[in-house]
């Protein structure tokens, strides 16, 4: 059995692993979450993390009275010792009960329900509107207020918020639930109906969103979620979709229970030019989104290989691809953790790869699984030679002003290079995709209407952390001519406002001291962007643990800094 | 993202006037995000359909919002077109391409674009071209502190990464990152390859190194907060130096009583490194047979400027004149570029090695002076090979300093073992002198 701390420390291990700074975070707390959490963080047994969950909280949250459980929070309305905030395990069961309310076709968040679920999961007594005894309308606000505060000091991103009106402090859970369980079910129903060959089945994150996007959802939450305006909450939506899919036993009839999820690391692209100009494509691997890092091995064609940390969120490197375009999706055998059996590699008619700022390489690869494009450079690779529908359709793009690219190459090997590609302009509805380029459209048309992007300065590699006295210069990219910046401390101190010029640039003077900014721009009135930067000081920065290998080799000799020794060479 | 639907109204008139009314009352509403742009028949004709895209939140909308009430009174535009059962005035645009607005239609966005950008210089960089006519200058030792902290926190990079560094780190100081690289990597902090991919770099892993002169020396990855952490247990020496990084010191005996610490801490102790140095670097006729040659240089292809004790000068290669070259291409332009010609061959290899191979083949002897004290001073003219150089240096951790004598400039190295120097110039063919033995 786990104790109360045990569980909100779990949680918030479980909930930030991985992302990087900057990266928006859900509490969207579910079975299969804890299910994993108790078994990876808490080393509980099967079936059994979902009561030991429960008993935790009602245990240090909850309090007979006169016969009748009610809610406590005095004691988790503080922060630990090391400043995380004692009430998110309570939350989490706020966002499981939300998980769990039944699908509502006339879309009513229903306050009344929503506590029944919640009252139901700890045995509390309901009070004056539903609400459980103990915790008037408001009272659970200062937890959900110190989560996002702990968030934002950590540099990520906080997605709880209140709505309006008369459920204001609903919306807190029922937002961080993202797929509710009915939900989960309503979408493998349509997986296992629209899916059914072995490419549908092997889709990757980026090949599911742009399915998941354009399906006409009657149900509102999931319209919402899908196709909202929110970037980051789209994308949780889709990970969380992407998870269901991923633990779809096909084989099984409809309704059967699950596989637990991360099932299959998500292989991507990493793209490599020799100074003798020889290009390549390697297996880029992804980490499953919360895993806990164990050591794996795959086999390859080339053998076993380890899976070694990159950079966050993905593995090192592995063996060349033949070709990018294979014409099945492969799988290569995982093992060192039961819960991850292979590495999918999809099968897809085209790539998109940007650059990393964090990659100090600067290699073109597929870093994002939603690649934001909006003013970035990228390669668009696509199947077929320069004459295939594909690479005729994005000619055609770049005729009607929608993107721009410096060159087209033709690969001898099966596919266009598209290079130096830019989004251009919003108005994608001037053209109508067929049916065999509608992913391609997808993935090119901006998702938003303006992006902000950081330049310069002294950048720490996996995230948006800047040396103090090293800010970067902000540069927005967006249809309009003008946008309205603000920036503002952590705290909510406003440190400097101003115009700036679509694709001008600004240094952030304001921000040379170590601390957390908001950056937040504005046209006519409404936000359209925003971004967290970091700055530390000096005296915060760590050695990077990537390995030492950069070597100079010269008469079978290789020096490494005060090292010389013979090269090694393998027969 | 929100989806976009289509409003389809009946107009009567001129296209331009419409679509022009149109674009003004969205400019002045602000609209642009919303009503993002407008499809309309083309042709001549005075009745029309034209179809204004709108994004909407909510796709089960199915009347006009105020704000598109506002738009359609300031454009002076009937009614939308409804489709039954519930009047829906929002068409999805697979409903108009087939049925209003299908076959060639024209459009006109209300929204502005983006500039098309050419690519700047690769992230990965290109390869780094020495200045020859200066060490590095006017740099502080607390600039090169920060920028091994920074690198030491990247880990590697590229050539371009690392000069956008130095040029932000370094402010408005002209000197050319490659010597600030080349001082990193001559102290052994930093090693460069430029055969395995794109030219990159990357600091070594820490270590504690046992110097010749009694103690030892930092090298490799640091922060200050790794300084701090190891001060916890060791005392540490901080020495400023000459235009690189501080010389960080501790005594051997603290490190030996320490080493369970060292290791938990990820810092290695190397003890004897030169040793390996002078029993693996070649004699300097097979350290130069390791360079690549450029067989593609001829006299009628490239301009040449020798190297003399004033600098480049130009003149015609006569095809036997060894030396250090400054050549540039005469048909493929592109930037000049440094070769030596050794008598048989062109040798490309870095400037530094390079130049003292053209004084080896050209200068009847060349040589070294060595103290009692363990300083080796060299002719700053025939400054060692890179690699050569790297060994006398980790004899102490520290830079050499320049001295200026009636004789010329000189380059003194610190405690050198006269076995070190020896070993060392016997490899180079050079001649050694021991002061007081002249």
């Amino acid at each position: 059995m786990a104790g109360y701390t045990d569980w909100n420390n779990a949680i918030i291990d479980y909930f930030t692993s991985g992302v990087a700074a900057g990266g928006s975070i859900y509490l969207s707390v579910n079975d299969d979450a804890l299910e994993y959490i108790g078994n990876k963080h808490l080393s509980l047994g099967p079936d059994v993390a979902r009561l030991d969950f429960i008993r935790s909280v009602q245990t240090e949250c909850t309090r007979i009275e006169n016969g009748r459980r009610k809610v406590f929070l005095k004691g988790v309305a503080s922060v630990c010792e090391d400043g995380r905030p004692k009430g998110v395990a309570f939350l989490g069961v706020m966002v499981l009960a939300a998980h769990e309310m039944q699908y509502d076709p006339h879309h009513h968040i229903d306050g009344t329900n929503y506590f029944k679920r919640f009252n139901e999961l700890l045995g509390l007594a309901a009070g004056p509107q539903s609400r459980p005894v103990g915790m008037s309308a408001g009272d659970e606000e200062p937890l959900w207020e110190a989560w996002n505060r702990w968030l934002e000091s950590k540099g990520w991103r906080s997605t709880a918020q209140k709505g309006e009106g008369p459920h204001a402090y609903v919306n807190y859970p029922i937002e961080q639930a993202l797929l509710r369980k009915d939900d989960e079910a309503h979408i493998e129903d349509m997986f296992r109906r629209e899916f059914t060959s072995a490419g549908d089945r092997a889709k990757d994150e980026s090949q599911l969103g742009m399915w998941l996007m354009r399906r006409q959802f009657s149900r509102l939450h999931l319209a919402r979620g899908f196709a909202g305006h929110d970037p980051a909450r789209t994308s949780a939506f889709i990970d969380s979709a992407f998870r269901v899919y991923q633990s779809v036993d096909w084989d099984q009839p409809s309704g059967t229970k699950r596989r637990s999820s991360s099932q299959k690391i998500v292989g991507g692209l990493i793209r490599s030019v020799t100074l003798q100009g020889k290009l390549a494509y390697r297996l880029l691997p992804r980490k499953p989104p919360n895993w806990k890092n164990t050591p794996l091995e795959v086999e390859g064609p080339d053998g076993i290989a380890n899976l070694n940390d990159y950079k966050s969120g993905m593995f090192m490197p592995l063996w060349v691809m033949e070709s990018p375009f294979p014409e099945m999706p492969l799988d290569y055998p995982v093992s060192g953790d039961p819960a991850i059996e292979q590495i999918g590699f999809p099968k897809r008619d085209f790539w998109i790869l940007t650059q990393d700022a964090d990659d100090p390489l600067g290699n073109y690869a597929t870093w994002d699984k939603y690649p934001s494009l909006l003013g970035k450079k990228f390669i668009l690779t696509v199947k077929g030679n320069d004459g295939s529908a594909l690479a005729r359709e994005v000619a055609k793009y770049k005729e009607e002003g929608l993107v721009g690219y410096e060159k087209a190459f033709q690969d001898p090997r099966g596919w266009v290079e598209f290079r130096g590609c830019m989004v251009l302009s919003r108005a994608w509805d001037c053209i109508v995709p067929p049916p065999e380029a509608e992913a391609l459209y997808d993935a090119l048309r901006p998702s938003v209407f303006a992006s902000l992007v950081f330049k310069g300065g002294l950048k720490l590699p996996d995230s948006p952390t800047w040396i103090e006295g090293f800010p970067p210069e902000l540069c927005i990219y967006g249809f309009e001519k003008n946008f309205h910046v603000k920036v503002t401390s952590h705290s909510g101190e406003g440190m400097d406002e101003f115009t700036l010029q679509e694709q001008a640039t600004k240094p952030l003077v304001m921000c040379g001291e170590p601390g957390v900014y908001l950056i937040k721009a504005y046209w006519a009135t409404t936000l359209v962007a925003s971004k967290i930067l970091k700055v530390i000081p000096w005296g915060e920065i760590e050695p990077s643990s990537t390995p030492t290998d950069t070597t100079y080799k010269l008469g079978g000799l290789a020096f490494q800094g005060p090292v010389v020794t013979r090269e090694e060479h393998h027969g | 993202m929100a989806e976009v639907r289509y409003v389809l109204v009946d107009c009567y008139g001129k296209r331009r006037d419409h679509i022009e009314k149109i674009k003004s009352c969205v400019k002045n509403m602000s609209l642009g995000m919303r009503i993002p742009m407008v499809k309309f028949e083309p042709g001549d004709g005075k009745q029309f359909y034209l179809g204004l895209a709108v994004y909407l939140e909510d796709p089960s909308v199915t009347r006009p919002t105020p704000e598109l009430e506002r738009l359609f009174s300031c454009a002076g535009l009937k009614r939308p077109i409804e489709h039954p059962p519930n009047r829906n005035i929002f068409f999805h645009p697979n409903e108009i391409s087939k049925g209003f607005l299908s076959g060639n239609v024209q459009w006109e966005s209300f929204n502005e674009s983006i500039t098309f950008e050419s690519l700047q210089e690769d992230l990965a960089g290109v390869e780094p071209q020495p200045n020859p006519l200066g060490e590095t200058q006017g740099i502080g030792a607390d600039a090169m502190n920060k920028l091994l902290w920074w690198g030491s926190a990247m880990g590697r990079g590229s050539y371009n990464l690392f000069r956008q560094a130095c040029a932000r780190i370094n402010g408005n100081s002209d000197t050319p990152a490659w010597h600030l690289m080349r001082r990193l990597n001559l102290l052994g902090h930093l090693e460069f390859d430029n055969e395995d991919g794109p030219p990159h770099w990357g600091i070594v892993g820490t270590a504690f190194i046992l110097s010749k002169a009694g103690d030892a020396f930092l090298i490799g990855r640091r922060t200050p907060g790794l300084i701090n952490s190891l001060q916890q247990r060791i005392d540490l020496s901080t020495k400023p130096m000459n235009q690189s990084p501080d010389r960080i010191g501790a005594r051997i005996a603290d490190l030996h009583e320490n080493m369970g610490f060292l290791a938990d801490m990820g810092v290695a102790l190397l003890e004897d490194t030169v040793q390996d140095w002078l029993d693996l670097l070649p004699e300097q006729a097979a350290f130069f047979s390791h360079f690549a040659s450029d067989p593609d240089i001829q006299q009628h292809n490239y301009t040449f400027a020798r190297w003399t004790n004033s600098g480049f000068i130009q003149e015609s290669f006569d095809g036997r004149t060894r030396g250090l070259y400054e050549i540039t291409s005469i048909g493929r332009g592109g930037p000049s570029r440094h070769v030596c010609f050794d008598g048989q061959r062109w040798v490309k290899g870095g400037f530094y090695d390079l130049k003292w191979l053209s004084r080896k083949v050209t200068v009847a002897e060349m040589q070294a002076l060595h103290y009692p004290d363990g300083r080796l001073v060299v002719p700053m003219e025939e400054r060692w090979p890179l690699l050569y150089e790297r060994a006398l240096v980790l004899c102490s951790g520290s830079p050499p300093s320049k001295l200026k004598s009636r004789d010329g400039e000189f380059l003194s190295y610190q405690a050198i073992p006269l076995k070190v120097a020896s070993s060392l110039c016997e490899k180079l063919e050079l001649q050694l002198k021991r002061w007081g033995t002249q």
